[in-house]
Order: C-alpha cells, then structure tokens, then sequence
C-alpha cells in the first residue's frame, strides 16, 4: 500500500519562504574559519517527481495519534543552489602570537587572505531509506530515519576543476548531509508540524511564543518537509485542537532515535491534559486572519522567529574540525569524532517545554 | 607582547649589537608602526622593575573586559640600562616611524682574557611570562652564538588549547614550539625557522644593495655642498629633486609537510639615510667627537621608506610610502591589492609628536630650516635635541577603507606611561566606538 502525491509546481511564496528559512538556519552557529561570508540559497527546485512512501506496518492508529513505518523513496530532481565566499590561503589562520614574542612579524607577506566566492550546487538527491512516522494531535508530527537516506547527491562547485577539492568537497558535504538527515531534519519538520497543526495555543504562559491563528487543516496539498504525509491522512480524522502538554523530546542521536521518540510521544498522548475549550475544526478555514491567502500553503504563516534558536544545522560546523590546511584534501579516512559530539542537540523549541508540563 | 618586554628586549639588541632591521620579517616596520598600532581594548595595568641591570620582572593587569592578568620575568646576561618610565626617552618606548642607516656586520664582544682564560659570556636573554587565569606560558631564549648568528628559541604553552576541538578548528592552538637561526653579515641576512605545531619550515632572506658601511667610516654627511670639483664643459646641473637612500629587497618562503601547505612572498624597500648616525645605534664613542651629539640639523631631504610586498602564490600586492614630512609628524599611506579577487584596501595615517609648548616657542625664534650650505659639523640646536622632559606623548590616526578609524595618544602623565585609544566604526549606526580602552605602564630601575 502506498501514497501517491501530488507534487505542484510550488507557490513563489513558498520559495521565497523556504529559501529564507534555510538562509537562517545555515547561518546560524559559527561558521568555520574558511567560509568568510554568509552561505546564501541561490535557488531552490523542488523538482517535477514527488518522493515515494510505503505503508509496511501500522503501530498506532487512534483518532489523534498514528505511528507508522513507512519505505520512503526519492528519486527526483530537486538541486538548490548555494553560494558564499571561502579564503584559500591555508597560512591565513596562523597565528603570529609566537612571532610577536621574538620582536618580529613573522609572516610578512606569506599570510595574505584570498577571498574566492564560491557556489556550490547540490543535485540529483536519491534517497531511500525507512521512517517511522509519527503524528500525533497534540505534538504534532515526528518523522525519523531509520536508515541512513542518502544514497546519492551530486555535488557540484566552483572548483570543479581542481580535483583534489571537488572530491575533498564531495566527501564532507555527503558527511554533512547524512547527518543532518538524521539529526537535523527530524526537528525541522517537527517544528513546522507544530506551527501548521496546532490551532490556538490557550496556555497563557505559552502565549509568547506566537502561534498561528489560522487553523490548517491536515489535508494540505503541497508540503514539502511534510511532504511524506499524504491528503490520505485526513481521514485519519485528526483533528487537531490544541496545544497540550509539552513533554520534551529530544532528538539526541539518530541510533536510538526511533525507539525513543516513539515511546516519548506515546507515553504523552495517555497524559489526559486537561479540558480546554474547542476549537474550530480543520476545515479550511477561509475567513480566518489572511482572507487573502489564495494557496493553502502550510510554510506560510511560518515566522523566521519561530525558527529554533538553537542551530539545528550546528553540524555544519564541523565541517572542518581541524583546519590542516591543503593537508585536508588528501586524506581519505576522517576520524569521525563529531557524532559523539552530538549530545548538545537538545530541543528545538524556543520554549522550555519542560516548563509547560503541567504537574 | 608586552610593551616592556619588547623595550627590554630591543634594549638587549642594542646593547649586543645586533641589527633587527636587518631581518626581512621587520622589511615594513616603519609603515607598520604608523599604521598597525594596537589600540589598548579595556584596562591595562602594568608594573614593571628591574632590581639590577640582569633582571626585570614585571607584572600586568587588565581590569576590562574580564579580569585577567600576567607575571613576567626576563634575565639577561648584559648589563641593560633600564630607565624609569618618568625618565626613559618616549620615542624608544613606542613603535614609531624611523629610518636607519646602512647596516653592517654586527660585531660581538670582543675576547675577554683573564688568567689566561676566556671569561667572556655568551650574551644571552631569557623571558618567560604566565598568564593568570588562563595558565598560558610564554617562554623566550634568545642567545647570540657568534658575532654573525643568533639562535631563538620561543614557546607558547596554552593548556586551553587541548580542551574543546571546536575552538581548535578555528585555528587558536596557539601552542607551540619554534627555533629560529638568523645569521647576519650586514649585506645579507637570513634567517631559518622551523615551528613545530604545524611542522612548518621557513626561510627569510634579505639583501641590501648598495655599498657597506664601514664600521669606522664617518657616515655621509649630506649637507655638505656636493658641488666642489670644477665641472666639466657640458656637463649640466644636476637636477634638484630625487631621494638619496638604499635599497633593500627579500623574500619569504615557508613549506610544511604536515600541512601539505606553503606560503611564499617578496619585498623591495627604499629607505633615505640619516643624515647622522642616530645615537641609538652607535658604538660607545668618546662623547667629545662630533658625531656623538645626538643633536641635528632639519635633513636635507625628508625620511622616506617606500616598500612593496608581493605574494605570487595568492595575488597580493601591497604598496606603501611613508614620510616624515616635518620633524613632529610622520605619515604614510598603503594600498593593498589582490590581483585575483580584486579586493583592495586603502589605509591611511599619521604620527604627531607633540612637545611642550616652552621649547616649541623657542624653535621658532630659531631659523629653523636652515639652508642645505655648509656648517660641516651641524650647528648644536639644544632646542631640537629630544631630551626626555621636551616630548609630551604621541597622538596616532588612522583611517582605512575596509576598516575603522583609531586614534590613539601615548604619553606620560606624572611619572607613568599612558595610552589611550579608541576604534571607531563609523558605518555603524547603532555602535559608532567598537573599542576604547587605556593602558598604564610604570617601570623603575635599582
């Protein structure tokens, strides 16, 4: 059993939004000492073949929370486009510390930054891999990889021509994908999850983090990070009313992920959260705030601030751990010790959400 | 570095008689002094004495941003005559635009018998400071093996740096081991690192064109009238205008295997002459002979240091000229350019000096440019002699294109040396001083 999508051309709007999106988050955290500029989406297609799900088993089925694994594919041709300027001297970062004891310069001349813009361009994405699905009415939705997704990228830059550093480039930016697939990707949709599911927020100490008032139903068309979910979904009859206890989920590591999520979001949803005025249902709800709203695009309405002040892209960030100049390119096996680092990942969410359970 | 140990060991240079603007690494020195001048950013405190001529400590504070502070110890092998900061001359303390005169091979101390034995010493310094809280050691042996050849050995030891690699990445493992070899024979001057941190190599090299000074040669005396034989039938008048001076040129060149990196790059320099031989960088000389009076007249032509520095391997290229224009103010201009990114960069600045109004007033009743004719000894102006009381403090600016603008005074108050600087970002709107910050310095000697 599987879902077919429908797949548009997606909105302008959308575009724009989620290229502002990823501009924010892949500028987020310290950048490495190479990248000099801020890294900025140039383009972004989300191609013409939507990605494949299939259903292999049901956990959970209930009236507001489902659990699932599915087979997820995809095959298409979605590139985005990313440019920023690098330094190519590798003697830029010495520092002349050593040099100013003994009364001289050091380096004269020989340290000279050379500042190169450079684009890079990130094509021909495969993926496979199984995902345990989550949604839930009150948490929203939890996606997780339970393989590693990535089979395929092109990677094409600006220094195509060297080879050394086209393959040196190839190597970290698949690195970094991976990881983020695993570790980053599970918040980002979370996130919107929320912002698109959840109606109104009544907790008043919940209130300064600005919800959406417009109501989204579950049946949206175009949605690309959800884009796993299917319109099928809504009969599922989740009706999302509101914004229940928090508990904190955290998406620490990618290994164990899957169990514990799933428990997490399970062991919540029996918390009976206390009763609290309904509201309106999910149908697409035309005379809410922005009655010019044309598409039903569930990314609108997303603030940048509602973004995770955290960087979820921090992996990015090792993508040099240590700057060995050229010597870099030339190595073919990195000892990974940036996974074990990944235990700061903590929640992705601008509130405390242990502070919002209710005792 | 700190500002005292700097002083004591370019003090410890001059008093074993080594060269250090003969090295290529300093090629820039005199546009670097009037252009990178480091703004003191917080509070800085430091004290500083020296018990005898051997052994100064000194002690450094900085109150802002966070406390933190140091204790440094040096001991040299050569008795160094330390002033006090109320009495030592301004102009050695901070780093300043100045010409120098043609270099030559550095001669060591001579042999000392006594009994029938060498008892002369190897000259040497030994410098190691501690930086509180951070533990940071900073280690320097500097001794001079031959007449020709000094050795250094430097380290830093930063316990910071084996903590988080995060950090590391962004290249401040700043810990570090490196020996260096600098061998100089006046008309060449090399020098030999090796770092070990990176396992980096390097070379420098340096050669001045032109002809030697002999160390016992009177230098050329410029003001005397050039024009003394008879000329010849068609010879013309020279053409007034142009700059007497010497030519130095050098290159760099750095490889690391670790790293799989290299750096290389080249320099040229013109620099006028003195036209007397400044007295810091005199043999002890009877003070009867003339060309021990640190006295002189207006130069003939003003100092001048033009340099260019090119770097093959990336691109760029930097110019710079800088001039004393009138016998309180230096300028000098730089233009860096990358011929592969086209980025370029203008900066500007200036070295005022400024004197107590007394003695300034007494210039001017003075015909204070005198006409290049002879006297051939320069007529002693007590006025234009700078005795310690005479110079006030220093006010440093610059401006650039890319960066800021930083203004910067040193001098001395009662009987400490202060800076006071600021940055200043003017194409911000919300945070127009980006830095501001006051170091005091007091030192004292026996």
């Amino acid at each position: 059993m599987s879902f077919t999508f429908e797949w548009p051309r997606f909105s302008d709007q959308f575009h724009t939004d989620a290229i502002q999106m990823l501009n924010n988050a892949l500028n987020k955290g310290n950048k490495p000492p190479v990248i000099v500029d801020k890294i900025e989406v140039v383009e972004l297609e989300m191609g013409t073949q939507p990605p494949e799900l299939e259903i292999r088993d049901i956990g959970d089925l209930t009236m507001d929370h489902f659990r699932g694994i599915f087979r997820f594919t995809y095959a298409g041709d979605a590139h985005i486009v990313l440019k920023t300027k690098v330094q190519a001297n590798p003697l830029n970062h010495k520092q002349p510390d050593i040099h100013i004891m003994t009364g001289s310069r050091g380096m004269l001349a020989a340290r000279d930054p050379l500042v190169v813009p450079m684009l890079l361009r990130l094509s021909h994405f495969k993926l496979n891999s199984y995902v345990v699905l989550v949604v839930s009415k009150q948490k929203g939705i939890t996606l997780v990889f339970k393989t590693d997704p990535l089979q395929n990228v092109d990677i094409n830059s600006t220094f195509d021509s060297i080879a050394v550093i086209q393959k040196f480039i190839q190597r970290e930016i698949e690195g970094q994908l991976r990881q983020m697939f695993r570790e980053d990707l599970p918040g980002i949709i979370h996130r919107l999850s929320q912002q698109w599911v959840k109606a109104k927020v009544e907790a008043p100490y919940l209130d300064k983090r600005t919800p959406t008032s417009r109501r989204r139903a579950f049946d949206v068309v175009s949605a690309p990070d959800l884009a796993y979910m299917s319109p099928g979904f809504s009969g599922i009859g989740l009706h999302m009313l509101r914004q229940q206890s928090l508990g904190s989920l955290s998406y620490g590591r990618a290994h164990s992920i899957s169990g514990a999520s799933v428990s997490s979001s399970a062991r919540r949803s029996t918390r009976t959260p206390p009763t609290l005025p309904h509201t309106n249902s999910l149908a697409p709800d035309p005379s809410s705030s922005n009655p010019e709203e044309e598409v039903f695009d569930p990314t609108y309405g997303l603030r940048p601030e509602g973004l995770p002040t955290m960087s979820v892209f921090s992996s990015f960030s090792r993508l040099f751990t240590r700057n060995m100049g050229l010597g870099d390119l030339a190595e073919e096996l990195r000892e990974d010790e940036s996974l074990a680092g990944e235990e700061e990942q903590g929640s992705f969410d601008v509130v405390d959400w242990e502070d919002s359970i209710p005792e | 570095m700190h500002p005292f140990a700097s002083y004591v060991l370019r003090s410890y240079y001059r008093a074993t008689g080594w060269n250090e603007d003969n090295l290529y690494a300093n090629l820039t020195r005199s546009s670097n002094a009037i252009l990178d001048f480091s703004v003191p950013r917080g509070l800085h405190l430091s004290i500083s004495k020296a018990p005898n001529g051997l052994f100064n400590t000194s002690y450094s504070m900085n109150a802002m941003p966070s406390l933190n502070g140091s204790v440094g110890y040096i001991f040299t092998s050569c008795n160094l005559d330390v002033k006090s900061s109320g009495s030592v001359r301004l102009k050695d303390m901070v780093e300043r635009f100045k010409v120098y005169d043609q270099p030559r091979r550095p001669e060591g101390k001579g042999e000392e018998w006594l009994a029938g034995e060498r008892v002369d010493t190897r000259d040497y310094l030994l410098y190691g400071r501690l930086y509180l809280p951070t533990g940071r050691l900073d280690a320097l042996y500097s001794t001079r093996l031959s007449p020709t050849l000094q050795a250094l050995v430097a380290t830093i030891s930063d316990p910071r740096s084996t903590l988080s690699s995060e950090k590391r990445s962004r290249g401040d493992n700043v810990s570090n081991v490196m020996f260096s070899l600098q061998h100089d024979i006046g008309k060449w001057c090399s020098e030999y690192t090796y770092s070990a941190e990176d396992g980096m190599w390097g070379v420098r090299v340096l050669h001045n064109f032109g002809r030697l000074r002999n160390p016992t040669e009177p230098p050329e005396d410029l003001n005397s009238s050039p024009g003394t034989r008879p000329k010849r039938v068609d010879e013309e008048e020279a053409t007034g205008g142009g700059l007497k001076g010497r030519v130095s040129a050098g290159a760099e060149f750095y490889i690391s295997a670790k790293e799989r990196s290299a750096g290389v790059s080249t320099g040229i320099r013109f620099t006028t002459l003195p036209d007397a031989t400044p007295p810091s960088f005199q043999l002890p000389q009877p003070s009867s002979s003339p060309l021990a009076q640190s006295s002189r007249s207006p130069p003939s032509q003003p100092p001048t240091t033009i340099t260019a520095l090119f770097n093959p391997m990336m691109g760029h290229i930097s110019a710079a000229y800088s001039a004393r224009v009138s016998r309180d103010l230096s300028m000098c201009s730089r233009f860096d350019f990358n011929v592969y990114s086209y980025d370029s960069e203008w900066t500007m600045g200036a070295e005022w000096w400024m004197r107590r109004a007394a003695s300034k007033y007494e210039d001017e009743l003075e015909p204070s440019l005198i006409p290049p004719e002879q006297p051939s000894v320069p007529v002693p102006q007590a006025e234009s002699v700078d005795i310690p009381s005479d110079i006030r403090g220093v006010v440093k600016a610059r401006i650039s294109t890319n960066n800021n603008v930083s203004l910067m005074w040193e001098g001395r108050l009662k009987q400490m040396l202060v800076s006071l600087g600021f940055v200043s970002d003017l194409s911000s709107r919300s945070k127009p001083i980006k830095a501001i910050g006051l170091e005091l310095s007091y030192f004292s000697a026996g």
